[in-house]
């Protein structure tokens, strides 16, 4: 008996023993959907797909749609449209901290910032023998810096003095995170600095047409560079006049003989596009144009966005541009909804993009263009003093679109025929809003226009509006912040 | 009615024979306030075997010496001693034994009895669901239990409930209980892989057991009972015993009911007329011409009317039970319908239970547990605005000037923004939840030597969801544009846990020791797979490989392990002083090497103070105990690999001449990461009183969280929006109260009371930071504030002041403002904006600087109610058992979401018949500001305007019982037959204005309470059923 007792104690001692020497590894469980930080950085292939995760903020809804608004609905050539009140708050110019496009366009641009910075942080690391392909490894930094400074420059435009965030976040202590607002002067210093760095690394060409448009190029560099020495607090419009000179002297680049060939879905990726956010099929398809393109091309019945204004047709109007005209907007009549600005019914909608697909559309967004630094080089041609330079680059613009030459001559006749060409060449282009703050006019501009039927004033802005509140939710999180004036 | 002894125990003591014997004692055992016989009441000799069995009129006989004490027990009701001395006719009157202190209590590793329990543990009292079939678990444990509130967050069938155990302890992670369903922890995170594109997807873990089969359900409260489940048991533990079979008997019962469930009550928005009134009033102040003619529209649709119905309840079960000397068993099958009171809403499950216990000789035992179930939910897009397709604002939003279709067969939409009618949302698309859950335990019991044995168990559980639904490519407009389309997802969890335990237990004189220890291991594994389509042809072919283009598709795989080991000792002196140590050590795969391991310690003191002698002639209390508990728990229930940067890869393609695989970093490293801790101290009394008549236990408890996981907030610009950190700490401190009374024991009439109080009072004692914000109501920010000082589900926002009635009031505001502003002193020339007209509401100054900006915001209320409760009663009268259960929470708020929608009168959405009171003119008085499209002067911001009072009592359930008398019974052969008829909700006290109180948009959320958007209602239900047993 008794030795049956032990046996039995004998035997799940046994049994114990065995399973208590289990796997050291048994807690070790590695992810399998993602990947750990610590050591995806090898290979070539590795700092590519990073810099493709940055590319792919192009594809956020700050370039699908926001972009759009923000330059377009708060200014003076669409309306809201659609139902949101959001939207509402920024074509009225009375934005809210707590508006939630602008809480989700803060966030979405500082991702950007965070997908280059992971790009400049991470690559470097990565042993030069470990790239294929040699010089590689600089030009993925110099795009990722130019990207850096795309976002840099939407977030300066729309909020003015911004945190500069310059290396990928690791921590969450707050002295790392709860970074303080740059002037505005030092974040244009940085955008120039990536933007000239990105300038030395990058190819002119990376011997493929359709890459040359998708990827950052030197002349992508260029033509950023003049935006940002004529948008930063004291223009250097000499810096201007060099950089568009090296795109329109780089013989890479040439106008479209037909404006609307440019928007037509026929000749994306063009000769006269230096940059453009490329959409194909499902699932790397923008939702975007279902968002604003007419009822009978998207199939819906409520209220589309951004709703061309009665302002910027008159403008085309008024110089008889009757191609940007008929290839920038679109009238459809009969729509299943009432449009105050329109009591007609026959309501005009955006046309540089044509198709909806579903929520699925293939069009491409034009970010860089030739005409653009075109109007660049007059601009500073002009402020430097040569009038005659500037009409000419004027006339190459308008004669393109079928119109004769300026009448401009003296400077400030130029400054506003430039100004205008702009309006008129550049519409729903991301720019728009960012000019009329630029060159001063905003508050002149904005509080002149009226209702078309009733006549009174749209809109009261005051010196405040110029800029956005920095995000209530932002502010609440990081102490170091300061808003910005009358919030 | 006379009462017998189980058969059983009659034999077991007959054997007992008298041996050399003083003198004969005899007498009568009676019972109950009646004092009618007891039939087989035992009549021992204290520190013998010697004992006798009363007759038929409860009569005795038995030598015994003088100085023997004489021990009268009967089952039900309290033992009683009588020191025999010179008397020769003993005459005693047992008192009901409401608290049977003899009752087996699972603890997790074991069990004890009731009055050697030295830590809080509620047993949930089944009685009812015994009478009355109650689908879900948590519903039979809702109300039933001090310090464990349980939530009903919304009406839809099938839907889990919210149960938190003495307050939330967490942010991050869960705050629900972990549940242990015959030994097997269960795993919290079903679905822990579920991809990238789809938002988490939260089924219920006890969806799948039948009530029915439950034999008893143990909630494990204070640390000193939950430490033996270490890193998952910091909200407490509910142990889940299903049914056994029993040797020597044979049963088998079937239980039908049927019935029907309907809204409560209906909310009265504007007819036609009102609508169009209001819409241009709202555009004339928006300085817009008029949209709608008054005169014309017509009244045609009540909306809530078409979205609500009166749904069919049924539940249908069968089981069998038995056993004979070496093999006993339990089998169940049944089958729930639930449909809910929204159109296509519908919760079906079909369960199937066995459990077989098998002797093989004489020290080995083995057995197994099986729970398989498969449910169907056919779910309904609540909690959301017509916007996105809401149904229940969707009804309380369109105008009921519309009908519900064209004449081409689409759904109609607001003539004056393209909103679908609520119809379209639940008809347009269609969509299933199909679940199959094997929840299985197989172990072997090894009686190594008489006091040892060791206990091995292989326990699986197998979680298998699918989710498919389809949307019409015609019905829908948003659907129209795209060719409709068609989604499919679908998780597998398999978890598999191997437990080895000892157990030793020693009897030495008055010494009583046990000892548990052992060691266990569980290891998870979940798959995802999902996939959405787009561009159908009709609607003939539903399937994926229909459609002409893939939206998206992707799989995931997570995994998780813990591996512990356990031990427990305790010591029982003289059934007076009792001992209770714990302790546990948990490694668990989700926290980084730094910081694996963690070790959960806990003691427990009883004293029962009633066994003293000094306590002898206090006869008023037959049991008294003092308990003293203290110890740790964890919470380890955050996503796997929350340590590790993560790389996501598949997301972020970028098409550069052909798509291109992106990276993305998406999370933040923290190789720290750590356990929640969670010290709690309890403080308990158990008490027996006046005959046993009423039994007491009062619990006091602190419980202090430490190291929260936290996905703190990070400020945007970080380019995250979180890191997942150990910060903060929250405090849980409360008192509850339970009374269990006989009111009544006459002979044909009883009345037993179950009363339950708990108050808890949680504070955010530490955030480690900022306070952020939850509770987001779309284009209005946050309602909820987690912020220190504050209780979790603060709320957050403005305060009104009034409306102000005239253009001088506002002028008066401006004008100080703009004096500010000139000073430089703040920088609005508005007190609150340019837009602010008469009939606005005018928000309170609250930090005095002059004007109204987001930091003239507070804390507006608070979703944590001051006390719940909840009260039982039994009476039975002959053959009747009325069961009456009301239940209730005091001092909480609600946030009224549904109202910004339906009383904010800024865009073109029907309104409440509230709104017929708005601002108009000067001179109005009301508290409904005026209407104006667009709400510049956002007068529908958050404010206290939309938080309501949220107490309520409700009488929550009433079930009326027949019972078939033993005589006919037995004539036709069978053991029991009832009927009844039960009643769900059938009144509820409450100032709520909404459509009930019971309520929480965001679920089981620790953070986001008690909002009100558009949530599916409770419903009122009614089922007529019968039991059959033999």
């Amino acid at each position: 008996m008794k030795t049956i007792k032990e046996a039995r104690i004998i035997g799940v001692l046994i049994l114990s023993i065995l399973y208590a020497t289990g796997c050291d590894d048994f807690l070790e469980k590695e992810p399998q959907g993602q990947v750990s930080s610590e050591n995806f950085f090898q290979s070539q292939i590795d700092a590519e797909s990073a810099l493709i995760g940055a590319y792919d903020m192009f594809h956020s809804e700050y370039y699908i749609f926001d972009m759009f608004i923000n330059s377009d609905v708060t200014s003076d050539n669409c309306y809201a449209g659609g139902d949101n009140p959001n939207n509402f708050q920024i074509d009225n110019l009375s934005v809210a901290p707590t508006n939630v496009n602008i809480e989700r366009d803060w966030r979405y641009l500082y991702q950007g910032v965070a997908r280059a910075n992971t790009v400049l942080n991470k690559v470097p690391e990565i042993p030069e023998e470990n790239f294929n392909d040699p010089g590689r490894k600089q030009q993925i930094l110099g795009e990722a810096s130019f990207l850096r400074a795309f976002h840099y420059f939407q977030l300066v435009n729309l909020w003015g003095p911004v945190p500069l965030v310059l290396d990928l976040v690791t921590s969450t202590d707050p002295e790392d995170i709860n970074l303080p607002n740059n002037p505005t002067e030092a974040v244009y210093e940085q955008i120039i600095f990536d933007l000239e760095f990105a300038l030395d690394v990058l190819p002119q060409s990376f011997g493929n047409n359709i890459i040359d448009k998708s990827r950052v190029t030197q002349g992508a560099a260029h033509a950023m560079l003049a935006r940002a020495y004529a948008f930063r607090p004291s223009p250097d419009w000499e810096k201007v006049r060099e950089h568009s000179e090296m795109v329109i002297s780089s013989g890479q680049y040439s106008l479209l003989t037909d404006f609307d060939n440019l928007f037509d879905e026929q000749n994306e990726n063009s000769e006269e596009s230096i940059l453009e956010i490329q959409f194909t099929d499902v699932p790397e398809a923008s939702w975007g144009p279902q968002m604003w393109l007419t009822p009978s091309l998207t199939g819906d019945s409520w209220r589309k966005f951004n709703t061309p204004s009665n302002d910027l047709i008159a403008a085309f109007e008024s110089e008889n541009d009757e191609v940007r005209l008929n290839s920038s907007l679109i009238i459809e009549g009969g729509v299943p909804w009432t449009d105050e600005f329109y009591p007609s019914g026959d309501i005009p909608f955006p046309w540089k993009w044509r198709t909806a697909n579903g929520w699925a559309s293939q069009n491409n967004t034009i970010l860089l263009r030739l005409a653009e630094v075109i109007l660049w080089h007059a601009e500073a041609l002009n402020e430097l003093g040569n009038t005659a330079g500037a009409i000419a680059d004027i006339n190459q613009i308008r004669n393109r679109a079928e119109l004769p030459n300026t009448s401009a001559s003296s400077v400030e006749e130029i400054r506003q025929a430039i100004y205008k060409e702009r309006r008129l060449e550049l519409a729903f282009e991301g720019l728009r809003w960012f000019d009329l703050k630029r060159t001063g006019q905003a508050i002149n501009v904005m509080n002149n226009i009226r209702h078309p039927i009733t006549g009174v004033n749209l809109y009261n802005m005051s010196e405040r509006d110029l800029l956005w509140p920095i995000p209530q939710i932002e502010m609440d999180k990081n102490t170091n912040l300061v808003q910005n004036q009358g919030y | 009615m006379k009462r017998i002894l189980p058969a059983l125990k009659l034999f077991l003591l007959a054997w007992q024979t008298t041996i050399a014997q003083d003198a004969l004692v005899s007498g009568r055992v009676t019972g109950g306030d009646d004092g009618e016989p007891l039939i087989g009441a035992t009549v021992t000799i204290k520190g013998t075997t010697t004992g006798v069995i009363s007759g038929i009129e409860g009569d005795f006989e038995i030598s015994a010496s003088k100085k023997d004490i004489l021990v009268f027990s009967y089952v039900g009701y309290a033992s009683e001693e009588v020191a025999v001395g010179a008397q020769s006719i003993i005459n005693v009157s047992l008192p009901l034994d409401i608290q049977n202190l003899e009752e087996i209590m699972v603890i997790g590793y074991g069990e004890v009895q009731k009055k050697d329990l030295t830590m809080a543990v509620s047993s949930i009292d089944l009685g009812e669901v015994k009478r009355k079939p109650i689908t879900s678990v948590e519903q039979a444990m809702q109300g039933k239990a001090a310090g464990v509130v349980v939530t009903q967050p919304s009406g839809k069938p099938g839907s889990r409930l919210s149960v938190r155990v003495r307050g939330s302890t967490s942010i991050r992670a869960r705050n629900e209980p972990l549940y242990v369903v015959d030994g097997i922890p269960l795993s919290n995170e079903v679905n822990a892989a579920t991809g990238d594109n789809t938002e988490t997807v939260n089924l219920n873990p006890l969806a799948g057991i039948n009530p029915a089969d439950i034999e008893s359900i143990e909630v494990l409260k204070d640390a000193s009972a939950a430490a033996i489940y270490g890193a998952r048991a910091a909200n407490g533990v509910v142990i889940i015993t299903t049914k056994r079979g029993t040797r020597g008997t044979s049963s088998i019962s079937f239980n039908a009911s049927s019935g029907f469930s309907e809204a409560i009550t209906k909310l009265d928005v504007l007819d036609g007329e009102q609508y169009a009134n209001l819409i241009n009033e709202q555009f004339a102040n928006n300085n817009q011409a008029p949209r709608l003619d008054a005169d014309s529209i017509k009244t045609l649709t009540d909306w809530q009317e078409e979205i609500f119905r009166r749904a069919s309840i049924r539940n249908y079960q069968l089981s069998a039970s038995g056993g004979s000397d070496r093999t006993k068993y339990y089998v169940s099958g049944s089958y729930t319908l639930n449909e809910g009171i929204i159109e296509t809403s519908e919760f079906e499950r079909y369960a199937f239970k066995l459990n077989l216990d098998q002797t093989v000789n004489d020290w080995i035992n083995l057995g197994t547990s099986i729970n398989y179930s498969r449910s169907n939910e056919v779910d309904v897009n609540d909690n959301q605005r017509i916007n996105q397709g809401g149904v229940i604002l969707g009804a309380l939003n369109t105008p009921e000037f519309l009908e519900t279709f064209n004449p081409d067969g689409t759904f109609t939409q607001n003539p004056l923004q393209a909103w679908e009618n609520p119809m379209a949302s639940l008809l347009g698309a269609e969509n299933n939840t199909v679940s199959n859950r094997l929840l299985s335990n197989f172990f072997v019991d090894f009686e190594i030597l008489e006091n040892l044995s060791f206990k091995s168990s292989f326990g699986l559980e197998v979680n298998s969801n699918r989710f498919n639904s389809f949307t019409d490519p015609f019905l829908t407009q948003f659907a129209r544009s795209q060719g409709g389309f068609a989604e499919s997802r679908s998780w597998e969890d398999l978890i598999w846990l191997n437990e080895n335990i000892v157990t030793y237990q020693k009897n030495i004189d008055k010494h009583f020791f046990t000892i548990t220890a052992g060691q266990s291991w569980q290891s998870a594994r979940s798959e995802w797979f999902g996939s959405q389509v787009r561009g159908f042809e009709d609607s003939k072919v539903k399937e994926l490989d229909a459609a002409a283009q893939v939206n998206w598709v992707g799989t995931d795989v997570a995994e998780w392990s813990i591996s512990s080991y356990l031990a427990r000792g305790s010591y029982n002196f003289d059934d007076k002083y009792l001992v209770t140590i714990n302790g546990r050590v948990d490694g668990s795969s989700k926290f980084g090497p730094n910081n694996r391991y963690a070790f959960f310690p806990s003691a427990s003191l009883g004293w029962r103070i009633s066994e003293e002698s000094f306590f002898n002639n206090v006869s008023f209390v037959q049991d008294l105990k003092l308990r003293v508990g203290y110890g740790q728990t964890g919470n380890q229930d955050i996503p796997p690999y929350s340590y590790i940067g993560l790389i996501d890869i598949g997301q972020n393609n970028y098409p550069i001449d052909q798509i291109q695989g992106g990276a993305v970093i998406s999370s933040i490293p923290n190789f720290d990461l750590r356990w929640e801790t969670t010290t709690q101290t309890n403080i308990g009394i158990d008490a027996v009183l006046l005959d046993s008549r009423i039994s007491f236990t009062g619990e006091l408890y602190f419980k202090n969280t430490s190291d929260l996981l936290i996905d703190k907030e990070l400020p945007e610009s970080s380019g995250f929006r979180f890191g997942t950190v150990n910060a903060g700490s929250i405090k849980n401190h409360g008192v509850e109260l339970t009374f269990n009374t006989v009111n009544v024991a006459k002979k044909d009439f009883t009345w037993e009371s179950d009363l339950n109080f708990s108050i808890n009072r949680n504070e955010v004692v530490d955030i480690g930071g900022t306070p952020f914000f939850v509770g987001q109501i779309p284009e209005r920010g946050f309602a909820s504030i987690v912020q220190e000082g504050e209780t979790l589900g603060s709320f957050y926002g403005f305060v009104v002041d009034r409306i102000y009635d005239s253009e001088e009031e506002i002028q008066a505001d401006n004008a100080r403002a703009q004096e500010l502003f000139l000073q430089g002193s703040v920088d609005k020339q508005f007190y609150q904006n340019s837009a602010t007209s008469p009939g606005d509401i005018r928000f309170k100054d609250l930090n005095g600087d002059g004007i109204v900006t987001e930091d003239d915001r507070q804390v507006i209320g608070s979703a944590q109610p001051d006390f719940s409760y909840g009260f039982t009663n039994v009476l039975s009268y002959k053959d009747f058992t009325l069961d009456i259960f009301f239940q209730g929470v005091s001092g909480n708020e609600i946030f009224n979401g549904s109202r910004i929608e339906t009383e904010g009168m800024f865009d073109v959405k029907n309104a409440l018949t509230t709104t017929l009171n708005r601002w108009q003119q000067p001179g109005d008085e009301t508290d409904m500001p005026r209407a104006i499209f667009g709400d510049v002067p956002q007068n529908s911001r958050i404010s206290d305007r939309f938080i309501e009072d949220g107490s309520f009592l409700r009488l929550k359930r009433v079930t009326l019982t027949y019972n078939l008398p033993r005589k006919i019974l037995e004539k036709i052969r069978v053991s029991n037959l009832s009927v009844y008829a039960s009643g769900q909700n059938l009144a509820t006290w409450t100032n709520y204005s909404g459509y009930d109180p019971e309520v929480s948009r965001d679920g089981l959320s620790a953070t986001s309470l008690g909002i009100d958007y558009g949530t599916f209602p409770q419903t009122r239900t009614i089922i007529l059923g019968l039991n059959l047993e033999f």
